[in-house]
Order: C-alpha cells, then sequence, then structure tokens
C-alpha cells in the first residue's frame, strides 16, 4: 500500500506531516520554549503553580512602565524608584488636561515596534495608579509585578549563576564572560535538546519499524531527478526546524554520494532560527508582508534543487550511477530499548558537543565583541560601544565584499558573521547595531527594499550557524568536503543576491553597469549548467554490489 | 598583596577552572583527533557506511 505508485506520494505526506507536527509543534516548540525562556531565561512557576497569578497581574499591568517613561521624558520629570509617590505626583501636576503623548512598544522576538499615539492623561493616571497598586492578590510591591512573588518561583540558570558569582564577588569581565558569553550560547543550542530527542525518537521508530526503507523507494523516482536520494526528503523536512538534526538525518542515506549532496542542500530550507530575523526584515522594510517569509521557503526549494542539478554536473559528482538497492523489511514493532538507544545515541553526541565545541567558540565570540581599543587602550567595552570591538573592526574590512549585493556597511557585515554562531544572532546583533527601540525606522533608512531583500536571501543560503557546520562536518568526515559545502553555500548565496541587487536596480532605476555584467555572466553561467551541460554520470555499473 | 588575592579570590579560582575546562576541552579535541575518532558520540558503529569500511 505505501509503495502503492499513486498513493504511496500521499501517505508518505501525511506520515511525514505528522512527524514534523509532533517533534516541532506540539512537543518540540513548547519545550525548547521553555527551556529558553525558562531554564536559560528569568526562571519559572515550579509546576505552573503561580503562572496563572502572575499572567493576569501582567495583562493588567500592561504598558504601564512604557505609558510613564514617555509621560516622563516629556515633561522632564524622572520617575524616583525610591520614592515613587512623590515623583509621580509631580508628574501628574506638570501635565496638562490636554496633554497627549505617543509611546512605543517593541515585540521581544522581532524587535518589532508598535506606536501608541493619542495617550491622554486619563491614561497617565491609571497607569500611576496601577504603578503604586499594592493590591493584595495583584502585586505586593510598587512597579511591575514581579514573578518571583507569586506561587513556588524557580529562577533560570542565569539568574542563578549571576547571584553566585556576586556572592563570591565576581569580576565584572568575568561575570560577562559567564553569562553573556557561555551560559547564553550554550544554553541557546541546548534549547534544541528537547526537540531532538523527540525528533529521534520519531525517526528511529520509523526506521526500526521498516517504513523509512520504503519512503526512500517512493521518493527515489522524483529526487533523481535532480540529484539526490529518496531519503533527502527526510533531512530537508527536518531542516524546516533546525539544520543540526536535519544534518544528522542524512545518515540514513548509504549512498555516499547523495548523502554528500543532502548534507550541502539542506541548510538552504530557512531553519526556525532564520524565522525572527525573516520576520524582522519583513516588518521593518517590507510592511509585514507575507510574501516575505513564503517566499524565504520557496527560494529555499529551489535552492535545493538548481544547486542539486547543477552539483550533480560536476566532476565531483560525476561517477557511477548508484544502483537503488534496497531490502524491504516486513513491518514489525521495534522494541522499545531500541528505539529509545538509538534516541539517546544520536542525542547524546549533540549535547556533547554543546560542552566542547560549541563552548569554545562562545567564549571567543564574547571575547572578540566585548573587547577592543577604546580612548587609545585595548579594553572591555560598554554595551553601546560596540563599534570599537574587534569583531566590528574585522567587519569594517570585508564589508567591501557585500557592497555589489547591496548591504556593504560593517553592521550588515558583523549582523552576518555572527548569523554564523547562532542565525537567532543576526536580529540581536541587528537590534544593538542600528540603535534599541528605533531599530525598525533605522533599519528602513538604511536599506532600499533591493537590498534588504538581497540581505536577507544571502543570510538564508549562505554557510549555516556553526552548530550546523560543526554537523557538516561530522557527517562529512572529511575536512575537504566540509569546505566545499561552505565555499557551495557561501558563493551560491552571493550569487543569488547578486542577481537579485542588480536586477532588482533595473526596476528602480539604480543600475551599476559592471554589477549588471556580473549579475548577467552569473545568470549564463546558471542557466548553461542547468540546460545545457551534459550529465559526466556514466551509464554502466561497473562496481560489484 | 596578599590583600589583593583575598578581594579577588573567587574571581581567580574560578577563572583558573574555566581555564582548566577550556584547556581540558581542547586537549580531549586534539587527542580525540590523534586517535582518528569522530566526534558523533556513536562512533563507527552507527554510521549506515560501517559495513563497508568494517568487513565483518
Amino acid at each position: 500500500m505505501v509503495t502503492n505508485r499513486f498513493l504511496g506520494l500521499p501517505i508518505f505526506a501525511a506520515v511525514m506531516f505528522l512527524v514534523y507536527w509532533i517533534a516541532m509543534v506540539a512537543v518540540g516548540t513548547p519545550a525548547t520554549d521553555w527551556v529558553n525562556d525558562n531554564l536559560f531565561g528569568d526562571g519559572y512557576h515550579l509546576f505552573g503553580n503561580g503562572a496563572a497569578q502572575y499572567e493576569k497581574a501582567a495583562e493588567r499591568y500592561g504598558d504601564t512602565d512604557v505609558i510613564l517613561s514617555a509621560f516622563a521624558e516629556q515633561y522632564g520629570i524622572e520617575i524616583d524608584e525610591e520614592n515613587p509617590e512623590a515623583s509621580l505626583n509631580a508628574l501628574l501636576a506638570a501635565v496638562p488636561e490636554d496633554a497627549e503623548v505617543t509611546y512605543i512598544t517593541q515585540d521581544e522576538e522581532t524587535l518589532e515596534t508598535e506606536e501608541h499615539p493619542g495617550t491622554g492623561k486619563a491614561d497617565l493616571q491609571a497607569a500611576a495608579a496601577e504603578y503604586l497598586s499594592t493590591e493584595d492578590g495583584y502585586k505586593s510591591g510598587v512597579g511591575a509585578p514581579d514573578p518571583a512573588a507569586y506561587g513556588t518561583w524557580v529562577p533560570g540558570i542565569p539568574a542563578l549563576v549571576e547571584s553566585g558569582l556576586d556572592a563570591i564577588n565576581a569580576a565584572d569581565w568575568l561575570k560577562g564572560l559567564i553569562l553573556d558569553g557561555i551560559i547564553a550560547g550554550v544554553g541557546a543550542v541546548l534549547g534544541f535538546v528537547p526537540q531532538m530527542l523527540v525528533l529521534f525518537f520519531l525517526l528511529a521508530f520509523l526506521e526500526a519499524c521498516g517504513y523509512m526503507a520504503r519512503i526512500a523507494f517512493v521518493l527515489d523516482r522524483i529526487f533523481r531527478k535532480f540529484g539526490l536520494s529518496g531519503k533527502s526528503f527526510i533531512p530537508m523536512l527536518i531542516g524546516v526546524g533546525c539544520g543540526v538534526p536535519g544534518i544528522m538525518a542524512s545518515r540514513t542515506i548509504e549512498n555516499e554520494r547523495d548523502r554528500r549532496m543532502t548534507i550541502m542542500t539542506t541548510t538552504f530550507i530557512p531553519c526556525s532560527a532564520k524565522v525572527p530575523f525573516i520576520a524582522m526584515i519583513a516588518g521593518a522594510i517590507f510592511q509585514k508582508s507575507a510574501w516575505v517569509a513564503t517566499s524565504a521557503y520557496f527560494i529555499g526549494m529551489a535552492a535545493i534543487i538548481v544547486s542539486g542539478i547543477m552539483l550533480k554536473k560536476t566532476k565531483r559528482f560525476a561517477g557511477e550511477p548508484a544502483p537503488f538497492v534496497m531490502e524491504l523489511p516486513a513491518y514489525h514493532w521495534p522494541t522499545l530499548g531500541n528505539v529509545l538507544r538509538s534516541m539517546w545515541e544520536r542525542g547524546w553526541s549533540f549535547i556533547k558537543k554543546a560542552g566542547t565545541i560549541i563552548l569554545l567558540s562562545t567564549i571567543l565570540v564574547w571575547f572578540l565583541s566585548r573587547f577592543g581599543v577604546a580612548d587609545g587602550a585595548f579594553r572591555m567595552l560598554e554595551e553601546d560601544e560596540l563599534e570599537l570591538s574587534i569583531l566590528a573592526k574585522v567587519g569594517g574590512w570585508i564589508a567591501w565584499i557585500f557592497a555589489p549585493l547591496g548591504f556593504g556597511t560593517w553592521q550588515a557585515t558583523v549582523a552576518s558573521i555572527t548569523g554564523l554562531i547562532a542565525k537567532e544572532n543576526i536580529v540581536g546583533t541587528m537590534g544593538i547595531l542600528y540603535g534599541g527601540t528605533k531599530t525598525y525606522a533605522n533599519l528602513a533608512a538604511s536599506f532600499t527594499g533591493i537590498a534588504a531583500y538581497a540581505f536577507l536571501v544571502f543570510n538564508l543560503l549562505c554557510a549555516p550557524c556553526f552548530a550546523a557546520i560543526g554537523a557538516i562536518r561530522r557527517e562529512m568526515n572529511n575536512a575537504g568536503w566540509t569546505w566545499f559545502a561552505i565555499a557551495w553555500q557561501c558563493g551560491f548565496a552571493y550569487a543569488v543576491s547578486l542577481m537579485i541587487y542588480q536586477f532588482g536596480g533595473l526596476f528602480t532605476g539604480n543600475v551599476n553597469i559592471i554589477g549588471l555584467i556580473a549579475a548577467a555572466a552569473v545568470l549564463c553561467v546558471m542557466i548553461y549548467m542547468l540546460f545545457f551541460k551534459k550529465y559526466q554520470e556514466a551509464t554502466k555499473l561497473t562496481r560489484k554490489v | 598583596m596578599f590583600e589583593a588575592i583575598r578581594e579577588n579570590a573567587g574571581t581567580i579560582v574560578l577563572s583558573l577552572l574555566l581555564l582548566g575546562a577550556v584547556t581540558g576541552i581542547i586537549a580531549k579535541l586534539f587527542r580525540d583527533k590523534k586517535k582518528g575518532k569522530s566526534s558523533c558520540g556513536c562512533n563507527c558503529g552507527c554510521c549506515p557506511m560501517a559495513s563497508s569500511c568494517h568487513k565483518a
């Protein structure tokens, strides 16, 4: 039934959707969010005890803080946290009855800002009352409700470590290294563990029960057309969540050429870490158009097909055709022990890596971005001196490379580089480099639509984060192939971005003749590779099987 | 001198521990590389190509 010519594909799509849905949406996303927001965030309510009360209080408190500070800024009165009542009264006295201010709120994840104009004195009075309220069951002190005051509060790891570091009187640089460097970096990676364990469990089940073998059979005919194996679909599907398990899932592909091709192309699919970045570009420059995100996935799929066909015609991937010989095992229930062991082996290697390679790289990046020459001396930098860091200097040197793509600034370059550590970093870096709450306005001012889209596409297609590069290195088990994969991904991303920016310039009247010629040349090479170049593949099978 | 050390005892001890951990990690990475061990958790046994490298 599942290998039926017509029914095979829809059944497979349904099974894969289910696997993806369970691993990523039903279990994975809440688990990952929980780890990131709670365990490696501020903290959490034990067994949810007190969470509902806190949420209710936070909802009631709303934008109080932002409203107060907007009025305070407008009328030049500072709110004294030690003695808030007096300063709030002074503020209320200073604000005329017909006063109107605009306050701005910001989304935590995408840094999207929203303006709330026409906020009057009544709103200020309400906000002041909320601020001062110590009503029982609402909040226990003045100011924003403190989650720790409700139910059983367990502080997050950063908070625990911070208090520990304070207790032993650690120096500021050490605190920065451990909190902003190690815990922030390693924590972000460990956040994926629950999601990956669920996914590995389901995949191990599909493998052990004998379905995986049949899927490969069904898909082989389609995927073979652009140089991939029938089993390549699974890594790509998983890659929507995270490239690391996606690349790891390529282990199920026995044929070496197919596996390498899959490893090289899997990360073209935008992973979940790139989603906030896509949302940021869409929100800041394209008025939140849903087409930006949709096109990101289509570009990823097109990149897989195009580079699959192109790579297949290169010498590296030429050679004997891989016979698709496969034993189809009878369906059977796998033993729980087997499935669990398979899951744990794959998951544990990921955790071990977070403790070694990723730990080292977070320390290095922390150092490069937090130290630099300021006021003629090499020292640790403040939060707002990021442009003096070593990372920014290096970014400035190589920013010219991206000038033909329309984003040759050191900020965009550094964001792309920090994106290599983890793609989530792009949003954070842009947030710091383009100035806090005005990020969206500053982005819109420094990027044209075409340049922003070229920037987006480059970051979607270029080399993945170090975690995924590490996975590539491990799955390829060969430095040469790893470098080839990275070079191909970056080169392909550069070529596509170049075409977008240069051909886009034709429509906006911003033509650079040299760039246009280069883009046209790239397009010609691609068309030649796709449609005219012959396959170098042998037609006979010489290898004994 | 002694006073300065005592004031920063926490920082010194912690940074030495961290330095030790980093050295340990680097040493382990080098050792594994020398042994030709891949960094994946279950070594050759769970590689789908194992049968073509380690013929029974």
